[in-house]
């Protein structure tokens, strides 16, 4: 590494979740970012999405604060419509050409789209956003949502540019003169210490697969396309219909691995995701249309994520989606009806024909059209699909050092996953660049908050179009009308989109006009929305409690669609009862906390020591705590990789680097007895051969999980029946397996009543052991019993290779599970194979049963302890499945590894990696802010009655002696502002703040008819 | 009666059901229009006297929804909610306000069909009580119970409730919740009675025999309501008619 040199700010490379998240990691942890997307709006494909799984949350409603976020973060250096040119210097020091594009748009552009609609092409070329569904002019904007807010010139296809022909009415119709089209490319240069690629994919080319006639059928759509008709702001608004002829569709197919596990067309991968989106798609277009009924054609199912089995279960039992286990040969098409016929093979072997209304391809993960030339210019290698090259043990980590990658760049994957991957590229960039923390970064500035204690309320209202979300059945001008008639409001006007970045500028101008001290939004739901006006109003230099909001979209336009006028005297009442809180609101003084810089990591496994070393690297002291004698964990147990690493080494390795650190604190035999404290501050007991106290800012939860003891098939009876990590363990110690048979069966204990999930790494571990059979003895026998044989990602290519060097593979349904007797000198197993439909008798001399991973049995006394929840599998529940991914709700609590869920090693060290970064951004903090919308207890009222104290979740209330005997007094740093206490004291000594029995009041004598 | 569009208010917790009503959105769930929510952090911040209030000022049905049991956000807030749903109730319906007007369910937030469902079944339960206006004295009613629930020891009592038989008391004794629960009752009623006295004597003093047959009760039972208010300082002493006290509410005794 290049001494003395280091700069301290990072590139990051490709602007959809994982960019954002990596450059939301790096700024927020005290270094400069510039982020650099090739489109004209940052969001990536997840901005596309109508919903995501399993939780079926709305996708852009949960990405959109982040795209604000990245907007509007003093330390993210937005580069969107540019690419990177060249690459040059080392890790350390880099120095990147960066050419951005004209967009003949300058940033007076105030988003309101009146150009588009001028534009002599309006609406006659296809919107990518849209796949092409719905169409848009030359000058554009890709989605409404988009960050930046700039409208954008496509060079090739304005009329003007690419002939210097045309009307330009553009230009008149803009009101901000921001069109200019003597814009030309400009080419900058800058230095960054780290880079990160996070590029993402491109979706399959379904043309390629021509038997399926995309592109030559219009209702076989692509899975993406689907996902647009599905969105309420897609090209049919939320309806579900078919291209050709615009009806409602009664039955459509989705077809399954288009583009992927298929070495005809050169991708033998699993793209890994697509059976839970077309679960997904085909569960929310039931939603959408109760008639329809789906129907999804497979080969494998393979929904090995974090609650996906339960997901594809409720998708089954629930919603009736029909499962076919086939690969559909092709479609036809009826060209007169534009009905498709889909042929397949019945579970009893015949071939049928099915009519279907509408087909979906599942289309699979290819590497984007400008990765190779990314990597030419960065070095970086490719694999043999022209994804980046990687490998498990250093899953983050290219070719180049300095460079790291993330996301489905480095191989198909799904957003958690990418999240994990983008966070956990953040801690590495940083540990490199650790020296210049907070060297090149600025805090936000934000005016000195204006006093409004005591002065008369004078409240803006704004109520929200939402494009047409609202306007379209909410009489907005009434709204806005009505606003104006209620007391102490002083301003009320209605806006297209009240989120955007244009009209956060307009009411920073608008409370300085009016003078506004109370403002109340009535758009969608505060759940989402709320953190980005806040911020607004602490721009304007007011306190951001001084808001309120009304849900006049999801709880009221959305939900009430064929009702208008009672929508709009709904949202009036709306308005009415959150303006009278409003009347009553107060600002709260934002609350900080000193932090303590040191992290504790519990757990010594391969996550934990990876977490404790990556905090290490990024210069914070890390309390290792692990209970039993040695460091390792599960991973003592492993030998070998599907790679052909050896695991061992890579354990002594670990171990090494752990123990060379000097601010790594190893306590092995070691407890934890209690935690108290919150996030910044916490004190921990560690109980060993001595109890004592350890104080720290941050925690890393990484106890694992391990292997069940299967309670069938003989294990446990006969030493022949043995599990997998038994195998390994005998194949490690070169045991002979020559002319032996040797039978694994998948699935024991997993995706079964009482244990429905998959447990995720069994099938790619039992391919691993048996390719290695087949290597150490070519003449054993090896028989794989499964269900669905679940080798995600690139480990879909030694399926194959197991295949091909004579590993069989035989299926069963849970239903006929396999038999196992003892036999004279053998075991005997009995499988019903549903393919032959014959039953089947195997001979075998070893039987290897994969168990399923089962939570640790603590579990439940460390989420005691710790105050954070299990989900109903017994693992850690973190605080949003897609994009929290290894947070928990509690500030200051981490989860990594298999805690978390079942994982691979690679996997458990990306979350490390996450993990650490997440808690690094709190330890690069001197103090942390804490929300003052905590209880209060006034000591003159309070009679020490203890009520608060016990019923209290976080013990944030305690009983103190002061003038006047023992009292409650509110501990503001642990109070999470549930409320309980108050609604629950005897004497009403008690405030909840910005929730106040006077404010609560107030709504519900707004809603009786009193508000004056 | 079917042209009655009943005023529904509905207090929902952040993190299940106001997320499961916005998914209700997302998925276009349509329902009636009459509800209009109150967003709370936690089911649990629902103070019994807001439900009063609500229908003091002529709301027609009240729905409180939480996370699902085992799901609070904050890990038993669910609970507190349930037990202080029960005492309104109960107590909605010892002044005669009909207690189906009030409801506690569970949603969470990926329960958007289920949240339509419910405020759907939930309006037209309501629509067919008909309107609260119905009730007579309906707002006098609704004041005195909201003076019974804000009682200090019921309040007290339920408030003890969950951690009494969640974790036992301090001395690890186990008690039995359905005497519990009778002990709450019977503090209901005991309250209900100081509600009536106070409002016997709202027109000036009063005799313990006039207010005792006013309200059909047993003299003994008023005098000691009247003795233990007057301990709190909510009665005094007027005057004596011959030796006979005269008895009045304290200055400022009511809000």
């Amino acid at each position: 590494m290049a001494e003395g040199k280091m700069v301290g700010s990072v590139l990051v490379v490709g602007g959809g979740i994982g960019g954002i998240q990596s450059s939301l990691d790096l700024a927020n942890a005290g270094f400069k970012v510039y982020l650099v997307e090739e489109k004209p709006a940052i969001g990536g494909v997840m901005a596309q999405l109508d919903k995501t799984f399993p939780t079926n949350d709305c996708s852009l409603c949960i990405l959109s604060p982040k795209l604000v976020e990245v907007g509007r973060h003093p330390n993210i250096e937005l580069l969107t419509y540019s690419d990177v040119q060249n690459i040059s210097g080392q890790v350390g020091d880099f120095t990147v050409k960066i050419k951005k594009k004209s967009r003949y748009v300058t940033d007076a552009c105030v988003g309101c789209g009146l150009c588009s609609d001028a534009c002599v092409l309006a609406e006659r070329l296809p919107n990518e956003f849209d796949e092409g569904i719905k169409k848009r002019g030359a000058i554009y904007i890709p989605y409404a949502q988009a960050v930046p807010l700039l409208y954008v010139v496509n060079e090739s296809q304005c009329l003007f540019l690419k002939n210097g022909k045309c009307s330009q009415k553009c230009l008149d119709a803009c009101p901000s003169n921001a069109i200019n089209f003597d814009m030309k490319d400009q080419e900058i240069e800058i230095k960054v210490g780290a880079i990160v690629l996070s590029p993402g994919y491109d979706k399959f080319d379904a043309t390629v697969k021509g038997e399926y006639g995309y592109g030559r059928f219009p209702n076989v759509l692509t899975s993406l396309e689907f996902e647009r008709i599905l969105s309420a702001s897609g090209p049919y608004e939320g309806h579900v219909l078919r291209p050709s002829d615009k009806k409602k569709p009664e039955k459509i197919a989705w077809i399954q691995c288009v583009g992927s596990r298929d070495s005809s067309i050169g991708k033998d991968y699993c793209s890994s995701v697509c059976c839970t989106y077309a679960i997904k798609e085909a569960i929310i277009a039931k939603e959408h249309e109760p008639t329809i009924q789906p129907t999804i054609f497979f080969m494998d199912m393979r929904t090995h994520g974090k609650d996906f089995e339960e997901y594809y279960n409720r998708a089954k039992d629930e919603h009736q989606v029909r499962f076919i286990r086939c690969r559909v040969p092709e479609i036809t098409q009826d060209p007169e009806t534009n009905d498709l016929f889909i042929k397949f093979e019945t579970e009893n072997g015949d071939w049928e024909t099915e009519k279907f209304d509408l087909v979906v391809l599942s289309v699979g993960f290819e590497p984007g059209a400008s990765i190779k030339s990314l990597a030419e210019k960065t070095g970086v290698e490719l694999n043999n699909y022209g994804f980046c090259q990687n490998s498990e043990l250093m899953p983050l980590e290219t070719s180049v050092p300095g460079i790291l990658a993330c996301g489905a760049f480095a191989g198909p994957k799904d957003i958690p996953e990418t999240v994990v991957e983008a966070s956990g590229a953040a801690a590495k960039a940083g540990g490199i660049i650790m020296s210049q923390r907070n060297k090149l970064v600025s805090q936000k500035e934000y005016p000195q908050e204006i006093d409004v204690s005591g002065k008369e309320p004078r409240i803006g209202v704004f109520v929200c179009h939402c494009g047409i979300n609202i306007g379209a059945y909410v009489d907005v001008p009434a709204v806005v009308e009505h606003a104006k008639t209620l007391p102490n409001v002083v301003h009320a006007d209605e806006n297209i989109y009240t989120c955007s970045q244009d009209t956060q500028q307009l009411l920073v101008e608008l409370i300085k006009k009016h003078d506004l001290n109370r403002i109340m939004i009535a758009s969608c739901s505060p759940r989402t929305h709320e953190p980005l006006f806040q911020e607004t109003l602490r721009e304007a230099g007011l306190n951001p409690y001084l808001f309120e909001m009304a849900n006049i979209r999801d709880q009221c336009s959305w939900v009430h669609m064929e009702e208008p006028e009672k929508a709009t005297n709904k949202s009036k009442d709306l308005v009415t009862m959150a303006v009278n809180k409003a009347r009553l609101i107060e600002s709260l003084p934002p609350m900080s906390m000193e932090v303590t810089q040191k992290a504790l990591v519990i757990g010594g496994g391969v996550a934990g020591m990876t977490s404790a070393l990556a905090i290490a690297e990024q210069g914070y002291d890390t309390y290792l705590v692990e209970r039993e004698s040695e460091l390792g964990g599960n991973l003592r147990n492993l030998k070998y990789d599907l790679e052909g690493n050896d695991l061992t080494k890579t354990l002594t390795d670990l171990i090494e680097k752990v123990n060379a650190r000097d601010n790594i604190h190893i306590y092995t035999n070691t407890k934890i007895s209690n935690t108290d404290g919150f996030v910044g501050n916490f004190h921990t007991t560690l109980e060993s051969d001595k109890i004592f106290d350890i104080h720290h800012g941050a925690i890393i939860l990484a106890t694992g999980a391990k292997e069940s003891k299967p309670t069938e098939y003989l294990f446990g009876e006969d030493d022949r029946v043995i599990t997998q990590l038994g195998l390994e363990e005998s194949l490690a110690k070169g045991e002979d397996f020559k002319g032996k048979t040797i039978t694994m069966i998948q699935c024991v204990g997993s995706r079964e009543e009482g244990r429905p999930y998959c447990s995720r790494i069994c099938c790619k571990n039992a391919i691993k052991n048996a390719i290695k059979l087949k290597e150490l003895a070519p003449d054993s026998q090896v028989f794989i019993l499964y269900r669905d044989m679940r080798t995600y990602g690139y480990s879909e290519k030694q399926y194959a290779e197991a295949r091909e060097k004579g590993v069989i593979f035989v299926r069963f349904d849970v239903s006929s599970k396999p038999e196992v007797k003892k036999g004279q000198d053998n075991l005997e197993i009995l499988v019903h194979d549903p393919i032959l439909n014959e039953d089947i008798l195997i001979s075998t001399d070893i039987l290897a049963l994969s168990p399923a991973i089962v939570p640790q049995d603590d579990n439940e006394t460390l989420a005691k302890l710790l105050k954070v929840p299990l989900n109903s599998n017994g693992f850690f529940l973190e605080a949003h499945v897609k994009l929290r991914p290894v947070d928990f709700a509690t500030d200051g609590i981490f989860v990594a590894g298999m805690a978390h869920s079942p994982k691979s090693i690679g996997e458990s060290i990306s979350q490390a990696y996450a993990a650490s970064s997440r808690a690094s951004i709190l330890l690069s903090k001197d103090s942390v802010s804490i929300e003052p919308t905590i209880s209060s207890i006034d000591p003159e009222i309070c009679i020490g009655c203890g009520l608060c104290v016990a019923n209290c979740p976080y013990n944030a209330i305690e009983l103190k002696l002061q003038e006047g005997g023992k009292k409650a007094e509110v501990i503001s740093a642990s109070c999470k502002g549930c409320g309980v206490c108050g609604a629950s004291c005897p004497h009403l000594a008690i405030t909840m703040k910005h929730f106040t029995d006077r404010e609560i009041t107030a709504q519900i004598l707004a809603f009786g008819g009193e508000c004056q | 009666m079917s042209d009655f569009e009943p005023k529904i208010l509905g207090f929902l917790c952040n993190w299940c059901s106001y997320a499961g009503a916005d998914l209700a959105g997302v998925s276009r769930v349509q329902y009636p229009t009459n509800i209009r929510v109150i967003r709370v952090m936690c089911s649990g911040r629902v103070d019994p006297s807001f439900i009063l209030k609500a229908f003091e000022m002529g709301i027609d049905g009240v729905i409180v929804l939480g996370c699902h049991i085992g799901d609070c956000h904050y890990q038993s807030g669910n609970h507190q909610a349930e037990k202080k749903i029960e005492l309104t109730s109960k107590v909605l319906g010892e002044i005669g306000l009909q207690s189906e007007r009030l409801q506690l369910d569970w949603v969470s937030a990926a329960e958007g069909q289920k949240f339509g469902k419910i405020v759907t079944d939930f309006t037209n339960k309501i629509r067919d009580l008909g309107p609260i206006s119905n009730i007579e004295d309906y707002p006098k009613k609704a004041k005195l119970g909201k003076s019974i629930v804000g009682a200090s020891r019921l309040r007290w009592l339920v408030g003890k409730e969950y951690e009494i038989f969640e974790k036992g008391n301090v001395y690890k004794e186990q008690i039995d919740q359905e005497e519990y629960k009778d002990i709450i009752w019977q503090n209901v009623g005991a309250e209900y009675t100081k509600e009536l006295i106070c409002s016997a004597m709202a027109d000036g003093p009063r005799k313990v025999r006039d207010i005792a047959h006013e309200l059909a009760l047993p003299k003994k039972l008023v005098f000691d309501y009247i003795t233990e208010m007057e301990n709190q300082g909510i009665i005094h002493l007027d005057n004596f008619d011959g030796n006979i006290p005269n008895y009045k509410l304290a200055e400022g005794g009511e809000e």
